[in-house]
């Protein structure tokens, strides 16, 4: 009898049944609400889906303690000297480690055209005006009792890029990671959502319905100087940042130059997929319910929404001043598109645009601000690290 | 720094002030690659001119070769009958050996060989003589008047450019990509009816599928793409009769 009752014990306490929590059972349907979303809705689920299978896993007990060992003590641990003993921990040092986020940088500069950015220069304007949000959402953050570290890497998410959003937290809260990284890339696949009545509250029809001029074709030198003299650029005004503007505009060089196609389309397929793996399953993963299920987490998904309403005015609100003056040549709708997700923005831009005028293609104008946009928000990221880092 | 409201407030002041001068500086950047590679050949940087009517052929190459032909001197007692006339450049059939013709319009079109070493072409309204030789070992493309020529022979023959003057309804009737993509389905086809706001084609860009809608009520008179090729922008896609 005694043996058999040892027996059940040493398995209740081996097994995770012994260590479940409400707060893990409420996790885990966040996990499958999640995976729904992203199998039976299409909502990015190149990231939502790893992301959400790495939280299923993070809140099964049991495998968690084989397979996962982040809680915020470790990831305080991580300044000094850092151990991972677990699987998914080696992926999350990698994230820590600032390995990951230049890398997918790498890929994402292989994939990035940034002709029509060069054709219609005037859309790094727009890139910056929609970066707005960053500062509305760090202001309230400040305001709820962030610490201004904290405040800052949870204004980053209004720039609605991931891997600068991830990288930000990285230097200057890492213990937000999970929250964060979750806000950021949950509202980059809400893009579709959030944007369309902001955009349509804050412009006419008539405005909507601007035909803009065909870009001008782009030359091969243009597109070749363009990544070299802005690694400059930023790297010397900005070093924090010099390594993501660095990786993304060596992809982006890689594309250009013409010479090193395997190199390039490395970088912009396996590379950057191999990278969002264990991106991605590392983000899912921090979302255990210690360490996710609690106001402050509520606070950053708030707080995402409002950075990125406002960064879509503001590039809205400047994409109308343009219209005004350019004499209506100018489409306002290529403003929102300065919110850095490449291409969702540029993608809303189009069907708003093609509502009101079904002849109109905006897409191609909208991904110069779109792109401008991923410049905008490290550089906003570089700013903020380089004053608040230690 | 000392963690308080008014101190996220400066910096939020200081750092939007600076991404806006850091952006304006590369806008200034790009503007500056702009004249500066201006004067290189390979730029195309002339297609923005808008007077230019000999973009519809097929994109950046026939285009960019265009400096050269404007540069050329006016000759010929035809030059004012031109004038009137579109240019009309024949791409050859495949296996004639570079084969061309050149000429005003269907009735008078004469064939030349590559044995004859001169044409005339009109470009917007100008008549031009060129001449054209054989370089060794170089690429058909660098020749001025054959660049129809360089491509291959399977492609489908590009329209004749029209003048917009001579042909008012030329413009009107060809439709050309919005954007560079994929073509993704093609539902126009030859003699095939479409009412205003039905899609004639898909092209997919960004990851996105972009229907081409008609712009009005109208037949389809030819397509000149198929599912699965990429278009450039400005790529003739179809004409409506």
């Amino acid at each position: 009898m005694d043996v058999i009752q040892t027996a059940i014990k040493g398995f209740r306490e081996f097994s995770g049944i012994y260590n479940f929590t409400m707060g893990n059972a409420v996790m885990l349907v966040v996990a499958c609400v999640l995976m729904y979303l992203a199998i039976a809705k299409d909502f990015e689920p190149i990231l939502l889906l790893p992301i959400a299978f790495g939280c299923f896993l993070a809140n099964i007990p049991a495998a968690r303690g084989a397979f996962y060992s982040i809680n915020p003590e470790y990831v305080r641990d991580l300044t000094g000297t850092v151990k991972p003993t677990a699987l998914l921990d080696f992926f999350y040092f990698l994230v820590k480690s600032e390995i990951l986020p230049p890398l997918i940088f790498l890929g994402i500069g292989a994939m990035t055209d940034f002709g029509p950015l060069l054709a219609n220069p005037v859309s790094l304007l727009l890139g910056a005006a929609a970066q707005v949000g960053v500062f509305v959402a760090m202001v309230v953050a400040k305001l709820l009792h962030f610490s201004l570290g904290q405040a800052a890497a949870i204004g980053i998410i209004g720039g609605a890029d991931g891997p600068t959003a991830i990288y930000t937290a990285t230097k200057l809260a890492p213990e937000l990671l999970g929250p964060i990284a979750v806000a950021a890339y949950t509202y980059m696949s809400l893009v579709p959502l959030i944007q369309p009545p902001i955009m349509r509250l804050l412009s006419t029809h008539e405005m909507r319905s601007t035909v803009m001029k065909q870009l001008r074709p782009v030359g091969k030198l243009e597109r070749i100087l363009f990544p070299i003299v802005t690694t400059f650029v930023i790297g010397i005004l900005l070093p924090p940042v010099a390594p993501l503007v660095g990786m993304l505009m060596l992809g982006n060089l890689l594309r250009e130059s013409g010479v090193v196609e395997r190199l390039s389309n490395t970088a912009a397929n396996e590379l950057i997929n191999i990278c969002t793996i264990f991106l991605s399953v590392a983000v899912g993963g921090s979302m255990n319910a210690e360490s996710f299920l609690n106001l402050r987490t509520l606070y950053i998904i708030g707080l995402g929404v409002v950075a990125f309403g406002f960064s879509t005015a503001g590039g809205m609100l400047l994409g109308d001043l343009m219209w005004m003056l350019s004499g209506h040549k100018i489409n306002p709708l290529i403003g929102s598109a300065g919110v850095s997700a490449v291409p969702m923005a540029a993608r809303v831009s189009q069907k708003v645009g093609q509502q009101d005028n079904p002849s109109n293609f905006l897409l191609m104008h909208a991904m110069g601000p779109n792109v401008a946009g991923v410049i905008g928000t490290a550089v906003a990221a570089g700013i903020m690290i380089s004053l608040l880092g230690h | 720094m000392p963690d308080t409201v008014a101190s996220s407030l400066w910096l939020s002041l200081v750092d939007i002030l600076v991404v806006f001068a850091v952006l304006a500086f590369l806008m200034l950047i790009c503007l500056g690659l702009r004249f500066f590679s201006r004067g290189s050949r390979d730029e195309g940087s002339t297609e923005d001119e808008e007077d230019t009517q000999v973009d519809a052929a097929a994109g950046d190459e026939p285009a960019s070769e265009l400096p050269m032909l404007k540069s050329l001197p006016v000759i010929g007692q035809d030059a004012e009958r031109l004038s009137a006339a579109p240019i009309m450049v024949d791409a050859g059939r495949p296996g004639t050996d570079s084969a061309f013709a050149v000429g005003l319009d269907e009735a008078d079109l004469g064939t030349a060989t590559a044995q004859s070493h001169a044409f005339r072409i009109t470009v917007n309204g100008k008549a031009f003589e060129v001449g054209v030789e054989q370089m060794a070992g170089a690429s058909p493309a660098r020749h001025i008047a054959p660049a129809p020529v360089a491509r291959p022979p399977a492609a489908p023959v590009p329209p004749p450019a029209m003048s917009h003057s001579a042909h008012p309804t030329g413009g009107a009737n060809l439709m050309r990509s919005p954007l560079p993509g994929k073509v993704l389905k093609v539902f126009a086809a030859p003699g095939k009816a479409f009412k205003r706001g039905d899609t004639l084609l898909v092209i997919e860009a960004m990851k996105m599928e972009n229907e081409i809608l008609a712009p009005r009520d109208c037949v389809v008179d030819e397509v000149h793409v198929e599912a699965s090729q990429s278009v450039k922008t400005g790529e003739p896609l179809l004409r409506m009769v």
